[in-house]
């Protein structure tokens, strides 16, 4: 690859381009956490400012040791382990079997599970909610995971679909020529070869059971399941909203994830390319 | 390496997974309070057969005193036990929705006044005339203004323990400046004051037109001050391009473009126009009583005093509304004797006195000194000349209507005459569809 | 009891959970909804309406303008996202450039943050007097008077858009990198030997072959946008021009009405699936004359 003017500059251009891009994504962030150390008199003060004239620790003392985020944390945690492992393992198996095996309605089914992803939430909610009620899942974390697999197994079924399509089927094939069962295939060949994938569908579901709200609205009444995004309203009474301890708690919740993502955004790259391709 | 992990958060999530289908099915749920949830369960496995359990939906701002009736209760009624679910600000009202729409609904919910009607009309809550009486309810007590807003087709839907309206919060300093010892009591004094403190820069007020509830109620104000309605007596037609709506709506806008209401009015809910004034912003507010705790706390050195809102030629009339506690119809049916005997015990005088924050719906509780403060006292003056906020049956679909031209007013979109006009086709054609 | 192949028998087991629970949890409410669109009182158990209630939609004098909202909105939302994202994952991808694993994190995190709180966050910076945006606009000598971001129907539902591209357009971003990234390379090489140049290479080999990866992007993109309500209702509550179907479908349920709320819902699939439809057409048209 050449180097040349053009390319330098071009590479310059761009890095300014990204970085710009950079300070617009972290430009809310940021204004979180400045908000967060400042004391109450201080957040609605004119002209707006970053740096905080009197920071303080208090809100973040607050929802720490006075609130009921550590416990939503600890529920959103759950909930979304949950209803990722489900939606792996219920949209993965039925993403297996659309892709490897000839039946009626495949084309149907799967062309079924896309479209259920398009299903608007608002509505959803009164009939999961007379679902649940009638099996006693009402307020528990199980319950709310069962629930979120409306938004995380659709695409987890597609995706996966795709990429068991582009796994050869020679490869099955020939370990059963060599006498493997299903299972063994399955779990010799077959789970290590997607484990990027896994991790891709998996991230996407979880993040979007972390940050779901209309499910867990009427599926919560308690702390005992109650997650982080419904926890976040605890401050903000018919009288004042606290916003000092808001953005302290949306600090707290938003941090943990983002380090996660970084930590293995290199295998969601990978898998998201495996998956995606073969529609 | 990183796929070890990777595996290893798999049998992780595996087990966890165990653990909680194990002990998710029940309506308990969470692993560490089964242990107490099993006591409770036991223990109320006995009581149950005699007295009932009462679940009771309460606003996180009432935390504090619902649990002290809850101890309190129990305590009288040791074969009842008492359940608190608290609800908040944002989400109650959709909250409450679902779960009083199918069995195993609460037995006690905590809403609005104005939230009542609709319920009642789509036969979501109990008739508390007779179970009430029975409970022991002096139904007579209640504040008449307050009991009409829950009482739907000549039955009580709600007991109401909060009744309130706005008032006029002002900086007594800022006043002084300009000359005033006590606030104006018309409006066009009050414009007077404002054009004087506007030479100086000095914002009058503002208008929390930034959310679709706080804005409508303040353009409702406006038209009752003005002897005006929003829909005629039948709810078939609207009535918004009379004279009042029209001088109730030029009142907002001309504040605004003459700027003795802050510019910043379309973005501010009640919220913000508390901080404006605290900070000095704006030299008065009109809004609840509420709002005195939270600017003691923050403002402590702001030197504020209240008065009756400004109107037409004399006091203007403000909007009320309140809390009240509703038996919803689905709830079980052993449980509604305990319900409506814990409704009972909130509504009593004294324990109205405790839980609200403002002002109780009792006429006896709202005689006590407490309620007297000088603080206090222009509120209840107001409550005099107060009309109850709209509880039409399509209120909730014609207040966004409203909203939205009275944003296009005040944005200088279009003139007031078109605004009302506007409001008063799409308000019709709403009606009749 | 029809008769199984072979196939059909092996597929069983692993068809079989994901459509119970696809039954109980899609299927069933799906009914739900449909039933409640054509029928009376939800509550006290009404009668068949027939068409009543998508009628009444239409009378609704918020429908046509909230039609137009969606379609500006998701217009906007779909299109810029897909540009914006792509040319990030494009820029990004080029052999250049150091650091690519950075950059990509750094910006995926719009993605990532929970929806109540990006909405209220940008809600404050948007705000005209005491908004961090307008403050620094003006402090650089951008603009001389504040911009009425979320309260002039010119500047909102701009504003409400760049928030759902600011979020959206990092995850095409993600996607189209993955696309990118399988890409054979003796393609380009062959091309760049006939002497073709950039954006001769980007139209006739990237693009085409990342046909696929963009079908998916611009779909969840498309069905986000749709069924989005909240930042929106946070940020301008649906004034200004900026009420989508979504608000509306939000509006009818507060109201208890159900049987309208299960209408609007119900329009609000068909829309998506229209849109869906039409792309999915154009995908597998050019697919077929391949």
């Amino acid at each position: 690859m050449k180097r040349n003017t053009k390319t330098i500059i071009l590479d310059i251009l761009t890095y300014i381009f990204l970085a710009t891009v950079v300070v617009l994504v972290l430009m809310p962030l940021l204004w979180i956490i400045s908000t967060s150390l400042k004391p109450a008199i201080e957040i609605f003060q004119k002209p707006p400012h970053w740096i905080p004239h009197n920071p303080t620790v208090s809100n973040y003392v607050g929802v720490i040791t006075a609130s009921e985020i550590p416990r939503a944390f600890l529920n959103s945690f759950l909930v979304g382990a949950l209803a990722t492992f489900l939606a792996l393992a219920l949209g993965g198996s039925a993403g297996y079997a659309f892709a490897r095996f000839k039946f009626r309605g495949n084309k149907f089914l799967s062309l079924f599970m896309l479209i259920s992803q398009m299903l608007p939430l608002t509505v959803l909610m009164i009939p999961m909610y007379y679902m649940e009620n009638k099996m006693s899942l009402v307020d528990t974390r199980f319950g709310l995971a069962l629930a979120h697999l409306v938004i995380c197994m659709p695409l987890v079924t597609w995706m996966s679909r795709g990429y068991f399509k582009g796994i050869p089927k020679e490869i099955e094939e020939s370990a059963m020529v060599d006498g493997a069962t299903q299972m063994q295939i399955i779990g010799r060949i077959i789970l290590p070869l997607i484990k990027p994938s896994i991790a891709a569908t998996g991230i996407y579901a979880f993040v979007s059971s972390w940050n779901e709200f209309a499910l867990a609205n009427v599926l919560t009444r308690s702390i005992q399941s109650r997650t982080v995004p419904i926890a976040l309203n605890e401050f903000s009474t018919f009288f004042k909203v606290d916003w000092g301890q808001t953005m302290a708690a949306a600090a707290i919740i938003t941090v943990p994830i983002i380090v996660v993502f970084l930590l293995i955004q290199k295998q969601f790259v990978a898998g998201l390319s495996a998956g995606a391709v073969k529609g | 390496m990183k796929y070890r992990s990777k595996l290893l958060s798999v049998v992780l999530a595996s087990a966890m997974v165990m653990g909680l289908a194990a002990c998710g099915s029940s309506s308990a749920g969470s692993s560490s309070g089964a242990a107490d949830s099993a006591e409770a369960k036991t223990e109320t496995a006995a009581d149950e057969a005699k007295g009932g359990e009462v679940e009771w939906w309460t606003p996180n701002w009432d935390q504090e005193v619902s649990e002290q009736f809850k101890a309190e209760f129990e305590e009288a009624n040791p074969d009842i036990k008492v359940n608190l679910v608290i609800t908040d600000w944002d989400t109650y009202k959709s909250k409450i929705t679902t779960a009083i729409s199918t069995d195993g609904a609460p037995e006690l919910v905590t809403i609005l006044l104005t939230d009542v009607k609709p319920f009642a009309k789509k036969g979501l809550l109990d008739p508390m005339q007779e179970r009430g009486k029975a409970a022991g309810i002096d139904f007579d007590d209640f504040i008449e203004a307050a009991l009409d807003i829950t009482s739907y087709d000549g039955e009580v839907y709600g007991l109401p323990f909060r009744y309130d309206g706005s008032g006029v919060y002002y900086n007594v300093d800022l006043l002084k400046e300009y000359g005033y010892d006590t606030f104006p009591e018309t409006w066009e004094e009050m414009t007077a004051m404002c054009d004087k403190m506007l030479e100086n820069g000095q914002t009058g007020f503002a208008w929390p037109l930034g959310n679709q509830t706080n804005a409508v109620t303040r353009l409702v104000q406006q038209i009752y001050t003005y002897g005006g309605q929003i829909l005629n007596e039948d709810e078939t037609e609207a009535m918004l391009n009379n004279d009042a709506a029209k001088k109730a709506l030029t009142a907002i806008v001309s504040s605004v473009e003459s700027g003795y209401a802050s510019e910043s009015s379309l973005e501010y809910d009640n919220n913000a126009t508390r901080e404006a004034f605290g900070a000095g912003e704006i030299a008065f507010n009109i809004t609840g009583p509420f709002d005195s705790a939270t600017l003691d706390e923050v403002y402590p050195d702001l030197n504020y005093a209240t008065a009756t809102i400004p109107g037409n030629g004399g006091m203007g009339v403000t909007t009320a509304n309140g809390w009240c506690v509703s038996v919803p119809k689905n709830c079980p049916e052993e449980n509604k004797e305990a319900a409506y005997k814990f409704a009972a015990f909130i509504a009593q005088p004294e324990n109205q006195a405790r839980i609200t924050a403002t002002f109780p719906a009792s006429k006896t509780s709202i005689q006590d000194e407490k309620f007297a403060t000088d603080i206090l006292k222009p509120f209840a003056d107001q409550l005099t000349n107060s009309k109850p906020e709209p509880a039409y049956e399509r209120w909730a679909e014609i207040e966004p209507i409203i909203y939205q031209y009275i944003q296009s007013a005040v944005s200088g979109d279009m003139s007031v005459d078109e605004a009302c006009e506007g409001m008063n086709k799409d308000v019709n054609t709403l009606l009749n569809s | 009891m029809m008769k199984l192949t072979k196939d059909e028998k092996r597929a069983i087991p692993f068809l079989l959970p994901g459509l119970i629970v696809t039954a109980i949890l899609i299927v069933y409410p799906l009914f739900y909804i449909v039933t409640m669109s054509f029928s009376d009182n939800s509550f006290g158990g009404g009668g068949f309406a027939g068409i009543k209630n998508y009628v009444s939609l239409f009378h609704n004098p918020q429908f046509p303008k909230a039609i137009r909202s969606t379609l500006w909105w998701t217009f906007g939302t779909v299109v810029l996202s897909y540009a914006i994202g792509t040319l990030l994952a494009l820029l990004i991808n080029r052999k250049s450039i150091k650091l690519k694993g950075f950059w990509r994190g750094m910006i995926f995190i719009a993605w990532i943050i929970p929806g109540v709180v990006k909405a209220t966050t940008w809600k404050w910076m948007f705000q005209t007097d005491g908004g961090i945006i307008n403050y620094m606009l003006q402090s650089l000598g951008v603009i001389s008077k504040n911009i009425p971001w979320l309260t002039s129907s010119k500047f909102a539902l701009l504003s409400v858009i760049i928030v759902q591209v600011w979020s959206c357009a990092p995850y095409v971003m993600l996607m189209m990198t993955a696309g990118l990234q399988q890409l054979p390379a003796d393609l380009y090489e062959s091309a760049e030997l006939d002497g073709a140049t950039w954006y001769e290479k980007l139209l006739h080999i990237t693009f085409p072959l990342l046909k696929d990866i963009s079908f998916i992007c611009i779909l969840m993109v498309l069905v986000w946008a749709i069924n989005e309500f909240s930042l929106i209702f946070i940020m301008t509550q649906g004034g200004h021009d900026t009420t989508t179907l979504a608000m509306l479908v939000y509006n009818q349920f507060k109201v208890l009405n159900i049987n309208l709320a299960s209408a609007s819902a119900i329009m609000q699939l068909l829309i998506t699936m229209i849109f869906a439809g039409i792309y999915v057409r154009c995908v597998v048209k050019e697919d077929e004359e391949e």
